[in-house]
């Protein structure tokens, strides 16, 4: 107090400002309190419910009131509480909700409480949620986030998604298959969770989380699609024992309707997907993984969201493997139906494959099949329409892996396509007359016999790779006329021939024609079906209408599954052989445009064990030999008898149950001696019947049938004079024919006549010319010259066996040697002329590129007139197949016409010094691409012209940068001088190092040496350049 | 006085200013050998990491000579040592090492190597042998 009596100074100032203070808060305090008593505020109720978008009830989640925490909801997931709030004013109410397990979205909404008139704010509330990616936790030992090993009781037990780790957390959702959420709250389990997936923390955990969209019907944002409320979240979570399984695929079918079955969604690493589904839809799934059993579960859908687990198995696994068999060719067949025990399990892909598990039953071991309570599996292939057999059932042993391949055939392909041409040489003994009636014959034939019954179907103009081409041939020897057809696959392959000889004055000769084409068909390779099968004898149904032309003794191979002793695997093989013993006539199955045959069965060594069954698959071998062994031929020109002893130990052959012994076939050495070369296609005909033709060895199978019997081997080819060995065909025996090489006739004249005529590099005497030329059915070099003043003909022509006219209209019309002429002229210094020769050359010449080569040549080096040279040198440059470096001989061309270019821009120089370093920048280009093509250069000057072409290049580059100051020219220059002078090293020429002044021998060298030393003192200049940069 | 002592100035300056001139002979040599002719000045004692420049100036100088054979350098060369090296193109390479410390004019003897001239490549000319230079195919034109 007396403190306060006795203020000093500092006292007082002190007591003014804590005055001062004090009445400014009083001042505050007042007008706060004022203000305050203008705010009116109430008290509200307020209903917080908090749900997932799911429906279910969110608990421990935070609600702000005007950005004040009034509590948190309890375990239904609701908050109660009275909350004082200003009247009038709108507030924000705020859920917020943090897991360990799941992203959830705060829920955030605009309220004014003042307008409730006292009744209970009710806010509901929707969090939507992610799982959250357990990166921590790499290894996906369990997709409901279990520790590896840690067994997910609970979601086992409920299907819930629970956390171990935050028992909290694994009441926050409950969306389970058995517990679905309470009907109150609809709507919120129609809510779309990928919708906030955006909102969620991480785009990329998002994305990672198991939510991935259906196949058929993909996943929109639920806020931009209001149809989506119909629609249910379905998980799937996959399971083989306790580690969940990834790239599983779910498949769902749905209860009701055709609908197939369809991939839905595939498992991600912590082996989930997820898709939405019509709520109320019924569904039959499947899990099914590489190397598991499938599972599958019936699924009958709610209102709710369902997690679906699948428990899955390891087992063993079929493969079937399906080819459709083609005549001409097999491919895998896709699309082909499998199923086991009844039920489909897929189809076959693109590759004819489809791998299914199933579960290991039986035991280890063995188990035959068949046998007593052995649990044996059935499975049946249902091809696509339109292949045969329509199905096939196997019985097979389910104790491992197992594999089944089968092949189909098409029973409504189309015919395979084919063109009938002549035979590109003819016999030695042609006759134009003969061929063209025989080329009738054949014509009207195949219209009858084959077109006529959906064998083959006609090529029209229009196709270029037909299926099977037939080319006649025809001859006229002391026995009549000679004709053969020969039918080739698309890869020039024979697959089938017969021949047959019309003697002079047969008076129905197309009948002839027509046993030949029937014999020819007859050896295609056909396939059908087998429609029922006996023990020694089945029925098969043919393409087309060939059971029509099929004759009693024509074989078949039969092509069926065969199984191993365990059971495990089917695969297809030729288990049987069969002839024809009667055909039924093609009406009896009418509308099936097939018709059947009897055939009778043989089994290899009478190895029954794989019997033939209803389905498999027959395939033409060829016509019968029965004829070839009874009917015995007239012994032919150039026949011999030869019999030959059995070899003592026969050749082991893989069809040795169908053949014994080989036939050799070989050009008949000079003089006639032994060890000529083997003769390849040549076609062999046992009592004109065809046997085969002859493999690159020279070498043909003599087929088993016909052993014991006695007759004559015929070989045929054209260029060849045909061959007859007379033999009685013993087991085993190797029968070798020697043929001799048909020699052809060339008459031939030339205009002028009086020329030099060269055959393969032979002088043969001067035009006209009338002489055999061996080696008929060859191709053969002809040169014709030695005129003066004409050119020298080349020409390669196929010598056909008969006589080759060229003589009359078809004379070798020699061309003026306007080049030569030229060359004279130019030689004897005559420029102009030179030039006013090759301008005589027209275009269609064949010397017309030529000329103007040597034109460009002349104007270069005679007339030193480059831009000149530069026009001719561009007249043959810019023929599209000199300018792409297709016509390779002018490539000199192209670099002649760089350098004319660079000596055109040598003198533009002075003059226009742009257009100079253009013109040297489009030398160096046109220099620059002719080196790529230096290959193609004349041999005799190859070393200089590509010394030229690099020394040209260079020095254009150099020009330019001199020219321009363009460093990069000059950095193209000085690497073409250090290119140009390696070359000239490597050359072995001496460029001269300019002190010593040493030359080198020789004028080119010289030459060459100059050119060198240049081009030394430009690079030092370039050198000095880069130095100075 | 002020005209004297920029004549002093100059004729100080022009006395110590060393430039480089000289001229190029040898038979034949016209404007055309002339006309890719370079003479490459290059110091001789500049620092060895110092190729471009120093502080007395850069260690190379290219020199265009004229129609008539002469060139110059068109600045004062540091004093040093230099490598004076005529390249004519037709001509051998002919260089002299000189002492440059006051303006110097020397002569280059040059002698001929000979003028490259244009040659050009014949086309191939034999289609029957169906090979060129690596056993290449040849494709004959189609008319």
């Amino acid at each position: 107090m007396h403190r306060f009596l006795n203020p000093s100074p500092i006292r007082s100032l002190f007591y003014m400002t804590a005055r001062s203070q004090l009445a400014a808060a009083l001042f505050s305090a007042a007008v706060v309190l004022t203000a305050s008593a203008c705010q009116r505020e109430v008290s509200r109720a307020f209903r917080v419910e908090v749900a997932t978008n799911q429906g279910d009830a969110v608990h421990d989640a935070e609600v702000r009131i005007g950005g004040r925490v009034i509590g948190q909801t309890d375990a239904k997931g609701v908050l109660e509480s009275k909350v004082t709030v200003p009247q009038g004013q709108d507030l924000s109410v705020e859920v917020h909700k943090s897991s360990d397990q799941y992203y959830f979205a705060p829920h955030i909404e605009t309220i004014n409480p003042g307008k409730t008139d006292g009744k209970q704010v009710v806010v509901k509330a929707v969090l939507y949620f992610v799982p959250k990616p357990k990166l921590a936790e790499a290894p996906p030992v369990d997709g409901a986030g279990a520790a590896p090993g840690t067994p997910d009781k609970a979601a086992e037990v409920s299907g819930g998604i629970k956390d171990p780790k935050d028992s909290k957390d694994a009441k926050d959702v409950a969306v389970t298959a058995d517990h679905p959420p309470s009907p109150q709250q609809p709507e919120a389990s129609a809510q779309e969770p990928v919708g906030v997936v955006a909102a969620a923390p991480s785009v990329t955990e998002a994305v990672k989380a198991p939510v991935t969209a259906p196949q058929p019907e993909p996943a929109k944002p639920a806020l931009a699609n209001p149809d989506t409320a119909r629609e249910v979240l379905v998980t799937f979570h996959v399971f083989a024992g306790k580690q969940s399984q990834p790239e599983t695929k779910i498949m769902a079918m749905p209860a009701d309707g055709d609908e197939p079955e369809k991939l839905i969604c595939t498992t991600n690493v912590r082996g989930r997907c997820a898709v939405r589904l019509k709520a109320g839809s019924a569904w039959a799934m499947r899990a099914v993984r590489q190397g598991f059993v499938p599972a599958t579960q019936e699924l009958q859908l709610d209102q709710a969201n369902k997690l679906v687990r699948f428990q899955i198995q390891k087992g063993n696994t079929l493969e079937v493997r399906v080819v459709a068999r083609g005549m001409m060719s097999s491919a895998p067949l896709e699309g082909v139906v499998v199923s086991v025990d009844g039920k489909p399990v897929g189809t076959t892909d693109k590759g004819g494959k489809l791998l299914h598990t199933f579960g290991a039953g039986g035991t280890t071991g063995w188990i035959k099949p068949g046998a007593s309570g052995s649990p044996m599996m059935k499975v049946e292939l249902a091809p696509p329409k339109g292949f045969q057999p329509e199905s096939s059932e196997y019985t097979m042993s389910p104790s491992g892996d197992l594999l089944l391949s089968r092949q189909f055939v098409a029973s409504a392909a189309r015919a395979p396509v084919v063109v009938i041409e002549a035979a590109r040489r003819v016999s030695a003994s042609h006759d134009p007359a003969a061929a063209q009636a025989f080329a009738g014959w054949v014509e009207d034939s195949f219209k009858r016999k084959v077109f006529a019954r959906g064998i083959l179907a006609v090529s029209n103009p229009l196709q270029k790779n037909p299926d099977i081409r037939v080319r006649r041939g025809v001859g006229k020897t002391g026995a009549g006329l000679e004709l053969e057809l020969v039918a080739t696959d698309a890869k020039g392959i024979v697959i089938s021939a017969a021949k047959e000889v019309i003697p002079e004055g047969t008076a129905k000769p197309d009948a002839k024609v027509d046993a030949m084409v029937e014999r020819l068909i007859r050896s295609l390779p056909f396939q059908g079906m087998v429609t029922t099968a006996d023990k020694n004898q089945i029925r098969v149904a043919m393409p087309g209408r060939l059971a029509d032309i099929v004759a009693a003794g024509d074989r078949f191979d039969v092509f069926g599954t065969q199984p191993d002793n365990r059971g495990r695997k089917f695969t297809v093989g030729n288990i049987a052989s069969a002839k024809v013993i009667g055909s039924d006539d093609a009406g009896a199955k009418a509308g099936t445009g097939q018709g059947e045959l009897t055939l009778a069965v043989e089994y290899p060594a009478g190895d029954s064990r794989y019997p033939v069954a209803r389905g498999d698959i027959v395939v033409m071998r060829g016509a019968s030999l029965q004829p070839a062994l009874v009917e015995a031929p007239a012994t032919r020109e150039n026949s011999a008898i030869q019999e030959i002893p059995a070899e003592a130990k026969p050749r082991q052959e893989k069809t040795a149950g169908r053949v014994s012994g080989m036939i050799l076939v070989r050009e008949n050495g000079e003089g006639g001696g032994e060890g000529g070369k083997p003769v390849a296609q040549a076609n062999v005909y046992f009592n004109d019947v065809w046997i085969g033709t002859t493999n690159g060895d020279g070498l043909v199978k003599i087929p088993r049938d016909i052993v014991g019997a006695s007759g004559s081997f015929h070989v045929a080819k054209p260029g060849l004079k045909p061959a007859t060995l007379q033999s009685r065909v013993a087991a085993n025996s190797k029968l070798e024919i020697p043929v001799e090489v048909e020699v052809a006739r060339l008459r031939l004249d030339s205009l002028p006549s009086g020329a030099n005529v060269y055959i393969d590099g032979k002088l043969i005497g001067k035009t006209p010319v009338d002489t055999d030329v061996a080696g008929a059915g060859a191709f053969l070099k002809l040169e014709i010259g030695g005129v003066d003043g004409y050119k020298k003909h080349a020409s390669v022509i196929e010598a056909e066996a008969g006589t080759l006219d060229l003589t009359s209209e078809r004379s070798i019309q020699l061309e003026p040697d306007l080049i030569a002429k030229a060359r004279k002229a130019s030689d004897e210094g005559n420029a102009n002329a030179a030039l006013e020769v090759i301008s005589r050359i027209p275009s269609t010449h064949s010397d017309y590129l030529v000329g103007r080569h040597l034109a460009g040549e002349i104007a270069l080096a005679r007339l030193n007139d480059p831009a000149k040279a530069l026009s001719y040198f561009e007249d043959v440059t810019a023929v599209p197949q000199v300018r792409d470096f297709i016509d390779k001989r002018f490539v000199g061309s192209h670099i002649n016409e760089g350098i004319a270019l660079h000596m055109v821009a040598e003198k533009e120089a002075r003059s226009n010094p742009a257009k100079a370093a253009e013109d040297f920048a489009k030398a160096a280009n046109i220099l620059d691409r002719a080196s790529r093509f230096v290959r193609f250069l004349p041999k005799k000057d190859f070393n200089r012209s590509v010394q030229n072409l690099e020394y040209f290049r260079a020095l254009s580059f150099h020009r330019k940068w001199l020219i321009s100051n363009d460093l990069v020219s000059m950095e193209k220059a000085g690497r073409g001088w250090r290119d140009y002078l390696r070359s000239v090293q490597d050359s072995g020429v001496e460029p001269g190092n300019g002190n010593s002044g040493e030359k080198t021998a020789g004028a080119k060298n010289d030459e060459s040496a100059v050119y060198a030393a240049n081009a030394k003192v430009y690079l030092k200049q370039v050198e000095a350049g880069m130095a100075r940069r | 006085m002020r005209i004297l002592i920029a004549c002093a100035v100059l004729a100080l300056g022009s006395a110590c200013s060393t430039t480089l001139s000289g001229r190029l002979e040898g038979p034949e040599l016209g404007a055309d050998s002339l006309r890719d002719a370079r003479v490459n000045v290059t110091r001789l004692d500049a620092a060895a990491d110092d190729q471009s420049s120093s502080q007395d100036g850069p260690v190379a100088y290219i020199l265009v000579p004229s129609s008539d054979g002469s060139f110059s350098s068109s600045e004062s060369l540091p004093e040093g040592r230099y490598l004076v090296e005529a390249l004519v193109p037709g001509y051998e390479p002919v260089s002299e090492q000189l002492q440059l410390d006051s303006s110097k004019k020397i002569t280059l003897n040059l002698k001929p190597t000979g003028q490259a001239k244009a040659r050009s490549t014949d086309y191939n000319a034999d289609p029957s042998a169906s090979r060129g230079e690596g056993s290449a195919v040849l494709t004959l034109p189609q008319f």
